[in-house]
């Protein structure tokens, strides 16, 4: 469904240029919930900028397709993108998403406003009641103020309104992490049961491991900008292949309670990267030709691919 | 990494109008040292004074307006050499006289204003002659009779009309009484003597011989002068007393500077560690602060600053700290506003769980921070502490000891100097007044930018 | 051994921000106190070492000697001097520190404000707190701006540990590092723990770190305890249907729960509560209510050895 071939995407700041992506493949499928894990700084929220047409100056995309059922989405001109694709066919859930409502409006009228301008059809009050049925909200909801809801039911509003004109195709980044737990986990149950039920493809963008672990068909780790390792989430939790996979794994928290590990060293300032691998410098498995050639994503199974020099 | 100055200092020295505003403040800085250096330090007192000034021609332009197409004639000192005595008998009486003679070349198409005798010697004397020659003609006799030391006789004294009257009578024909200055200054000029206003004047050289005469042996103990004065004098003119107006722009300039200085400087500081501290402390102590501070806002400035300059004399200083006194309000609100969202960051609270003093948390956290603003303000608060002085002066209600290019613009404003014409005596105050504040504005303009973001996005 | 007991209220949104908590923190323990945002646990870390002024109640310090000490009423020079024994690790690394520092003044500060003036003895008491956290010494003049979260974050233990402190208040220390820099960070924290006999009342929102770092867990409800125990027995047999609830929906890494939606059972949000002054403050989302759960609170009883719970379930 959303194909992304050596995706580069650079910004130019004060101190340099910041290569937040740095030649990136990305795929997702139909019906597909597809994670991309990495920690602050690896690229992932450039990503799902990326894919939305979000990149603004001072950075550019530098190289690289994004195909959206074929069609390329890049190249494609502002006003065509925004009729056809925004919303329609590709609809984002942030982080900061909740805020996103204007506090003068009921969250109703927020929603109708969508249906109105993107021109739907049929009884946009039928439309809102279900599709706040769909978030697991009651429908006395589209009636209430932004400030009147709590965080959590904010973000399912918000979600609704996403899905508004049945996107195939739903970029969420971060949407749980600034919710409580709880609310968190009945998210993520929202999110399974809309992927069950109309077969929407997701792309969520997480740093954590844990929770897109419970999710997720297949799943991304990148690094400094880089794709460190990709395969089926079986493979990848159960079997990771890249030292920094490895790493990340476990310093996770487990059900038994052992004592998490951390990975030495820091991320590398994307502005002055190292030559050769960019994770080299904090590899426990690290070998003289990582220092010097930066590895290709290697496919080691069937599952899962990993760029290192170890396979 | 830079510290925080360094790339302060490095951001501004690139930033365009940074650096024209420093090389500016510098030029202006210089021409304040050499102001120090030459303007004597009674000028005020000489200024209040018109008798300090009447060697010079009145109302004059600067000489070098013949640039753009006005026509004027230069003044011109004529050195009057050593006096030499003989003496003369006629019968028993014993005479002494004394001559002295020099002469000029004069080119300009323009009649002088004046010409100035003023005799200085120690003794009485009976009579003084002045013998002038145009050039190719016979000489005018001027007597002055019973000539005293000191005094100025020139073109419009009793005897130069009397003696030109007759030297116009005996080239026209013509007895005109009542002559005028132009009128005698004209005939001592034209080619043709006949005193007409509209005559050519003469140009070539003239000479000018002087004989005292007396009874007693005189006494020269210094120089007497004869100037020939003509309607312009210096680069930038002189006004209704002759007063030089470079002398006075270069006067007020370290009273300008100052002034602006010391009020920007006085009401930012004390405006900001007002303000500082009323956000720092919150509560109870900041209404109170916070009332104060809108209390002095709202009066009016200058209504306050002319009552009390109007019912007591003021020094330089005390003008400063009562303009100072009644801008700080507006730094004090800015600088609570940013103490208020320092207060709000975590490492404030937790140099309290620390048992770091308050005014410590004070010095490092907060201080550091309202720096830069203030500088920044400081900067930008001289261009109107400098409006602030020059509108007091132009006002009127500056002390009487204090040159300001205010005070020069209301002496213009009220000697009419735009019914005369003399726009050097307003054009040259006004524009320093203007090109004194710029170099402060750039300045303040490139800190700001430079400043402003790092204030609100904190660190 | 730090005790603290207190009942306490804070009046000034007249919200109970911690209504009626009664805790002991045992000499070198770490207790990790679990609760949403809303549940009062920073106010009661913040409490508990002096920062907040309580309503009522009391909050006790046992020095090494045994010697007690009244925290909650300390005033003036004493209150200054406890800084040295009660500290406290904030959340955010980045607004923590002031930014626009060195951090050799960071830690040099706090040392003067208690005395400790000569540069010797700053020197080496600052050498001594690096080398406990892990951080070089070459850092001394460098700019806290300069310094990554993780980093800037080991300077906040460091500074804490300037004094020796015997009880210390980390109010969600690794909430805002990145996952690898984790478990970095715990290990400091259960190091000095373990080795200087420090008492830890370790706040988190994450249940998974928590039973990873503390050795006793406390879980928090909108200003109530309302299960204490040891991790293993929280995690493993919790009672509370709150406790049990946070667990069920706290993910690890477990790929095979992809097709299953967690049963969480727990309705509305925490906001949906309004204060109620009658009964049970978590009846409204609970499971399992019951007449009396309406009306009465439960207290805090032991259930089994070492494992205590509030609810009229038991």
């Amino acid at each position: 469904m959303i194909d992304v071939h050596e995706l580069r995407v650079y910004f130019d700041s004060a101190r340099g240029l910041v290569k937040a992506l740095d030649g990136v493949d990305f795929h997702v499928g139909r019906g597909e919930i597809v994670g991309v894990a990495g920690e602050s700084g690896c690229g992932k929220t450039t990503l799902a900028l990326a894919i939305s047409r979000l990149i603004s100056s001072p950075g550019k995309i530098m190289g690289g397709k994004i195909e959206f059922e074929g069609r390329d989405i890049i190249e494609m001109d502002e006003d065509e993108f925004r009729k056809s694709y925004r919303w329609k066919k590709i609809a984002m859930v942030f982080q900061g998403s909740m805020n996103g409502f204007t506090p003068v409006f009921t969250i109703g009228s927020q929603i109708d406003e969508v249906l109105m301008i993107h021109g739907y059809h049929g009884n946009r009050v039928d439309r809102i009641a279900e599709l706040l049925g769909m978030v697991e909200l009651e429908p006395g909801i589209a009636r209430r103020f932004p400030h009147e809801l709590s965080g959590g039911q904010k973000q399912r509003a918000f979600l609704a309104m996403a899905l508004a004109i049945d996107p195939p195709f739903l970029i969420a980044d971060e949407p749980t992490t600034a919710l409580d737990v709880l609310t968190q986990s009945s998210i993520i149950n929202l999110l399974k049961t809309l992927r069950k039920k109309k077969q929407i493809s997701i792309m969520l963008v997480t740093h954590d491991l844990a929770l897109l672990s419970e999710i997720v068909d297949r799943v991304y780790v990148l690094y400094a900008g880089k794709l460190a390792e990709v395969g089926t989430s079986d493979a990848v939790f159960e079997r990771p292949k890249h030292p920094y996979t490895k790493g990340l794994i476990a310093s996770v928290p487990t059900i038994t309670g052992k004592s998490i590990s951390g990975i030495s060293g820091f991320m590398p300032d994307l502005v002055n990267l190292p030559p050769g691998c960019k994770f080299a410098p904090r590899c426990p498995n690290v070998m003289t030709i990582c220092k010097n050639e930066e590895p290709r994503v290697q496919r080691i199974s069937e599952e899962q691919k990993a760029a290192c020099w170890l396979y | 990494m830079d510290s925080i100055w360094k790339s302060t200092t490095r951001q501004f020295l690139r930033s365009k109008s940074g650096f024209a505003g420093l090389v500016m403040m510098i030029v202006i800085l210089l021409f304040t040292v050499y102001s120090a250096a030459e303007v004597p330090q009674n000028i005020a007192f000489k200024w209040n004074n018109p008798q300090s000034w009447t060697g010079n021609p009145v109302g004059a332009a600067p000489v070098w307006v013949g640039v753009i197409g006005l026509h004027v004639s230069p003044s011109i000192p004529v050195s009057l050499k050593m006096w030499q005595e003989s003496n003369v008998s006629a019968g028993a009486a014993r005479f002494y006289e004394y001559n002295s003679n020099s002469s000029f070349s004069w080119s300009s198409s323009t009649t002088p204003q004046d010409v100035s005798f003023l005799p200085t010697f120690r003794g009485n004397a009976i009579s003084a002659t002045i013998a002038w020659t145009k050039p190719g003609a016979k000489a005018v006799d001027i007597q002055v009779s019973q000539v005293q030391s000191g005094n100025q006789y020139d073109a419009n004294s009793p005897d130069f009309k009397n003696a030109i009257s007759q030297y116009i009578l005996a080239q026209t024909g013509q007895y005109s009484s009542g002559l005028t200055k132009s009128q005698v200054m004209s005939a001592l000029f034209d080619q043709n003597g006949k005193g007409l206003l509209s005559g050519p004047v003469d140009t070539g050289d003239f000479t000018v011989e002087v004989q005292l005469l007396s009874t007693s042996p005189l006494n020269f103990t210094s120089n007497s002068s004869f100037n020939v004065i003509g309607t312009s004098y210096g680069p930038m003119g002189t006004d209704y007393y002759g007063r030089p107006i470079d002398l006075g722009i270069l006067a007020g300039l370290p009273n300008a500077l100052e002034l602006g200085i010391l009020t920007s400087v006085v009401a930012v500081v004390g405006g900001v560690i007002f303000g500082g501290l009323a956000g720092y402390f919150g509560g109870r102590k900041d209404g109170i602060m916070q009332w104060t501070t809108i209390v002095f806002l709202a009066l009016p400035a200058l209504n306050f600053l002319v009552v009390i300059s109007y019912s007591s004399s003021l020094t330089l200083l005390e003008e400063g700290l009562l303009i100072s006194f009644l801008s700080w309000p507006f730094y004090a609100i800015i600088a609570r506003t940013v103490a208020l969202s320092i207060k709000s960051q975590t490492y404030i609270e937790a140099d309290r769980a620390m048992g770091i003093p308050a005014y410590r948390t004070f010095f490092s956290h907060f201080m550091p921070r309202l720096a830069p603003v203030s500088i920044a303000y400081t900067v930008l608060g001289i261009p109107a502490g400098i409006l602030l002085v020059e509108t007091l002066g132009f006002l009127g209600i500056q002390p009487p000891n204090l040159i300001t290019w205010g005070t020069i613009l209301d002496s213009a404003f009220f000697n009419e100097a735009a019914l005369y014409g003399w726009w050097w005596w307003v054009l040259f105050p006004g524009l320093m007044i203007v090109i004194a504040t710029i170099p402060f504005v750039l300045m303040g303009f490139a800190l700001d930018k430079i400043i402003a973001p790092r204030v609100t996005n904190f660190d | 051994m730090v005790f603290r007991k207190k009942p306490f209220l804070r009046e000034e949104t007249h919200v109970k921000a911690v209504d009626g908590v009664n805790l002991k923190i045992r000499r070198g323990e770490v207790l990790g106190l679990v609760g949403e945002s809303g549940s009062g646990k920073t106010t009661l870390g913040k409490a508990a070492i002096g920062l907040i002024k309580i309503t009522s109640g009391k909050v006790k310090l046992y020095r090494r000697d045994n010697t007690p000490a009244d925290v909650s009423s300390a005033k003036g020079s004493q209150w200054k001097r406890m800084r040295a024994e009660l500290q406290m690790i904030f959340q955010d690394p980045y607004s923590s520190i002031d930014p626009n520092m060195k951090v050799y003044d960071v830690l040099r500060i706090p040392l003067e404000a208690h005395g400790i003036k000569k540069k010797a003895q700053v020197d080496t008491r600052i050498i001594s707190v690096f080398d406990q956290v892990g951080l070089p010494a070459d850092i001394f003049n460098d700019y806290v701006f300069q310094l990554s979260g993780g980093q800037r974050q080991r300077v906040g233990i460091a500074r804490v540990l300037l004094f020796s402190p015997s009880f210390v208040v980390a109010d969600e220390p690794v909430s805002m590092l990145d996952v690898s820099l984790k478990g970095d960070i715990l290990a400091i924290i259960k190091k000095i723990s373990e080795n200087f006999e420090v008492a830890f009342l370790f706040i988190t929102h994450e249940m998974a770190v928590a039973r990873v770092i503390s050795d006793r867990i406390a879980v928090m409800y909108l200003g109530q305890i309302v299960e204490l125990g040891t991790s293993e027995s929280i995690v493993s047999s919790p009672l509370h249907p709150y406790t049990k609830a946070l667990l069920e929906a706290t993910p690890y890494i477990d790929p095979s729960k992809r097709d299953i939606l967690k049963q969480v059972n727990i309705r509305g949000d925490i906001n949906s509560d309004r204060p109620d002054p009658s009964g049970c403050k978590f009846h409204a989302r609970c499971p399992y209510v019951m007449d009396v759960c309406l009306t009465q609170i439960p207290s805090l009883k032991e259930k089994e050895s070492g494992h205590d719970v509030a609810c009229w379930l038991y």
